[in-house]
């Protein structure tokens, strides 16, 4: 089925078979335009100080729910750059140039060409993800005939407790049959659970009023609903990407306001951070600075989304090619081992009322900026990540430079637990990495909590780190 | 169940039966004259059981719009009733609203009284008619305090990663539930003669206080699965980075460190109560176990008219401190007292108290479990209330159509208050995560609610 031209328009944003080659050479003939004469002017100005900041962030956080609403927001805050589809765009690009790659409508990678050729000198990359752990609404068997509930099962790491009693609302997206994109937003409605299935689930309850003719149960009600407000039926529903998340804003904590509140702040935050640092760097970077905004983290970082997606290595084909080089599988290669990359990711703050499952000389503490990990993993070095002490250097010396407050620090005590970060993914590209992040307080929580003025030295160092 | 056949035939040997008893299937052809015989004698033992008439599906469009309407009311007030002293000046409020005056010596049959007693606890009255003091009252008794976080006396201190907050727990429940989520902090404390009262986190844009939890990549050592949070000193909150922040910022307030000390510091639910699901049918909310039958009981009495006995809403402050203030039977039996000294004109005897406390009804608010949209639920088994006592608690809820389930209570409250020698009878609304931090009660539940209360309170 051809979908029309509003169904074309929705799904736009990265989705390959909504390409429309005029509209892309008009929209790059207008960028070009944009570009010559400066900013655009529908760009957020950079932030002055740790509260601009703070308040773009939290903007970021409640537009973003869901990690394609975080990629949208991010893509459309940032005109800027120049949208590139690599499938179809003819490769040509010149230093100071600024691109954008997204696929799927999941991922981003923004670049910013800079003086050295990439080929040679490689990029500066700075990856973290913008999926965060939620329950995510099963909505693949909704019945008519009495269901009173739904269930929604993990997206991530969370705990079931954390998401009972608490209002909720769902938003993501459902593609109908036929192929039409239905970006879904019930934020308007609470949904709720207060218990949990026998199989570890959560059970939601959306409705509890039987539709007003016939004999249908509760959940038929709330499939009414999705009808009248989008035209879906229950059969669209089997093909969707519906997250529950809390429905409060992101708020100010403290009697002091120092710290953000706000669920999706793994990762949110640190990939809020460099974006925003690619956004506003000033002039061509020395090497070429490249944000890549990701899916799909907290569940292994697998699929065309996540960090092992071979994603990354179309766009830096396409760069290497609009710089004249061969995009040769050895040209890939070499370009790939001369970059080198920030894996932006939150280590857990140290918690007040758990200090056990931390060490107290290497735990990250809040407001002491964001904290350089050089290592990861458990039970030795399981699922973990080992930093050159090369690039650990050259990274705090830039940190140090820019004036921005850092602290060096782990994931937790050894083997009290522990995680990975995407560091990995990069290593087995051949490039060299190190984690670094704002550390989070409650990781992996409905309320996340981050300092603003860790937020603020993060910004300031990645944008240095960018530049130089 | 669709009756099968006159005869025995195990309806689960579906095949068996189509062989054993030929034509005994029901529905069609030789066997339906046998059929409606059976119907018959069905419909004539139907007559022994009460049918079911509960649920949504027994609600025309006109009753919703009204639920409705008590629903977004109800959601306001529990908005204004976030501390037992709050609920009460709500509850109070709109009682005036109906026409109360402070209870004073001399008061004409039909007026509404109110009488708020030191300690917060209050009583409303509709004084009765003819019957004097000996005619009793006919109450209902209700709690108003939520669990809750309580801040310890010394509160601030300044941790290693933070600036905290020491807190102890009001209530039982389950710790792990008030974790991460927004608090607000209510603070109450007399400054000479004068109160102060300050709310930090329910305002737009008013920054809130958050239990912190330990991340689960790092909880496998010291979470289980069963209590999460073992040690209530766990459970201290986030006031800020730094303390001397903090400390500049209460002043900012007009707070200072001597004044925490002194102070009523609760931290609840941060945000306005809100209706749940794409119908909106469901109320979620702070404190409902309690809060919704004290809302609707003043609800009702507004409206009541007067009777005989005296009618009377005690709302009581601290019902969760310990046996004896579970029961709140200390105010409870000095309320009765000063209704049945209003409806006697003055000070009584001791006779007519007593015969006034054996004429004496009391519903009492408790936490029993049942099934939502079901109707009321009457507890009678955990305290043993008498039949006589339930059956006149039955009779003026089916007197309106409301209907009643029998729920287990956790109740004590109604027997300890039983031994002033007044009936009592537990009864409570089927609430949803009762205990937790937001609790939910249906609309219709609340309707039912309201519709029995009025009845209680009917002449």
């Amino acid at each position: 089925m051809r979908p029309d031209r509003t169904r074309r328009r929705r799904l736009r944003i990265g989705t390959p078979w909504g390409v429309n080659p005029a509209r892309a050479a008009a929209l790059l003939l207008l960028a070009g335009c944009v570009g010559a004469l400066g900013a655009s002017p529908a760009a957020v100005p950079a932030p002055s100080d740790a509260e601009a900041l703070a308040l773009q962030y939290r903007e970021f956080l409640d537009r973003g729910r869901t990690a394609a609403r975080a990629v949208r927001h991010a893509a459309e805050g940032s005109p800027g750059f120049r949208r590139i589809d690599a499938l179809i765009d003819e490769p040509r690009a010149s230093p100071g140039d600024r691109l954008l790659f997204v696929d799927r409508g999941h991922t981003a990678v923004f670049v910013t060409v800079g003086k050295q050729k990439l080929a040679s000198h490689g990029a500066r990359l700075i990856a973290s993800h913008v999926d965060t752990p939620a329950p995510r609404l099963d909505t693949s068997h909704v019945t008519r005939d009495g269901q009173a509930r739904l269930t929604a099962h993990r997206y991530g790491g969370i705990k079931l407790y954390h998401w009972l009693h608490r209002p909720l609302a769902a938003v993501g997206q459902v593609v109908a049959r036929g192929g039409r994109l239905v970006e879904v937003d019930l934020e308007d409605v609470i949904f709720w659970s207060d218990e949990q299935t026998p199989d570890g689930d959560l059970a939601i309850i959306t409705s509890t009023t039987p539709t007003e003719d016939g004999p249908a149960g509760p959940a038929a009600t709330f499939v009414a609903e999705l009808h009248r407000r989008y035209g879906l039926t229950a059969p669209d529903l089997a093909a969707a990407e519906l997250y529950l998340v809390p429905r409060d804003k992101a708020r100010e904590v403290g009697v002091d306001r120092s710290l953000i509140g706000a669920h999706g702040q793994d990762d949110r935050a640190n990939s809020f951070l460099a974006w925003r640092a690619a956004l506003d760097l000033a002039g061509p970077p020395e090497h070429t600075a490249v944000v890549w905004l990701l899916d799909r983290e907290e569940v292994g970082s697998g699929g065309p989304t996540g960090a092992s997606s071979r994603f990354l290595e179309l766009v830096f084909a396409w760069l290497l090619r609009a710089e004249g080089a061969p995009a040769s599988e050895a040209a890939l290669h070499r370009a790939l081992a001369a970059t080198v990359a920030l894996s932006a990711d939150t280590p857990a703050c140290l918690e007040a009322n758990w200090p056990e499952v931390h060490e107290m000389s290497a735990a990250p503490r809040l407001g002491h900026g964001p904290a350089l990990f050089p290592f990861t993993g458990h039970h030795g070095k399981d699922g973990g990540s080992a930093a050159r002490a090369e690039l650990v250097a050259s990274v705090m010396s830039s940190f140090r430079r820019a004036g921005a407050r850092f602290q060096n620090g782990e994931l937790g005590a050894v083997d009290a637990g522990g995680g990975g970060t995407i560091a990995r993914e990069f290593a087995a590209r051949g490039i060299d990495v190190v984690d670094i992040g704002v550390c989070v307080a409650s990781l992996h929580s409905p309320v996340e909590l981050t300092a603003k003025s860790d937020l603020w030295a993060a910004y300031r160092g990645f944008r240095a780190w960018l530049a130089e | 169940m669709r009756a099968v056949s006159g005869r025995a035939c195990p309806p689960l040997l579906a095949l068996a039966a189509l062989t054993a008893c030929g034509a005994g299937i029901a529905g069609d052809g030789a066997a339906s004259g046998r059929a409606a015989t059976t119907r018959r004698k069905a419909d004539s033992q139907a007559a022994l059981f009460a049918e079911s008439k509960s649920g949504w599906k027994q609600i025309d469009r006109a009753t919703r719009a009204r639920i409705d309407e008590l629903a977004r009311d109800y959601v306001t007030f529990l908005g204004r009733a976030k501390t037992p002293r709050r609920a009460v000046a709500a509850l109070v409020d709109s009682f005036r609203t109906a026409g109360a005056v402070p209870l004073g010596a001399s008061l004409a049959a039909g007026q509404r009284a109110f009488w708020i007693a030191p300690g917060g606890d209050a009583a409303l009255l509709v004084v009765g008619g003819r019957g004097g003091a000996a005619a009793g009252v006919r109450a209902v008794v209700a709690a108003v305090d939520g669990p809750r976080i309580d801040l310890k006396q010394v509160p601030l201190y300044q941790h290693d990663t933070a600036a905290m907050l020491e807190t102890a727990l009001y209530g039982t429940f389950a710790l792990e539930s008030w974790l991460v989520r927004p608090l607000a902090l209510y603070l109450h404390l007399s400054r000479g003669k004068k109160d102060v009262d300050l709310v930090i986190g329910e305002a737009p844009g008013d920054p809130v206080f958050v239990i912190p939890d330990v991340p689960i990549h790092l909880a496998r050592k010291v979470q289980s699965k069963e209590h999460p949070v073992a040690d209530p000193e766990r459970m201290d909150a986030y006031a800020g980075v730094s303390a001397a922040a903090v400390q500049k910022a209460l002043r900012a307030r007009g707070l200072t460190d001597a004044d925490l000390v002194e102070a009523e510091a609760y931290l609840v639910p941060a945000g306005p109560a809100a209706l749940v699901g794409v119908d909106r049918a469901l109320v979620a909310g702070y404190a409902q176990s309690r809060l919704a039958l004290a809302y609707l009981a003043t609800r009702a009495l507004a409206g009541a008219r007067a009777d005989q006995a005296a009618l009377a809403v005690v709302l009581v402050s601290k019902s969760q401190v310990d046996r004896a203030g579970a029961t709140g039977i200390g105010f409870v039996g000095r309320a009765l007292s000063r209704a049945m000294s209003a409806q006697g004109g003055g000070e009584i005897d001791v006779l007519t108290s007593r015969r006034g406390h054996a004429r004496t009804a009391l519903l009492v608010a408790a936490a029993a479990k049942g099934e939502p949209n079901a109707g009321v639920v009457l507890a009678p088994e955990g305290d043993d209330a008498l039949p006589g006592a339930l059956r006149r608690a039955l009779d003026r809820f089916d007197r309106v159509h409301v209907p009643v389930q029998i729920g287990d209570g956790d109740g004590d409250a109604a027997v300890d208050l039983g031994s002033l020698d007044v009936d009592a009878v537990a009864l409570s609304l089927p609430v949803r995560g009762s205990g937790a931090p937001l609790e939910l009660v249906s609309a219709l539940d609340l309707h039912y609610g309201l519709s029995g209360l009025s009845s209680w309170f009917a002449p």
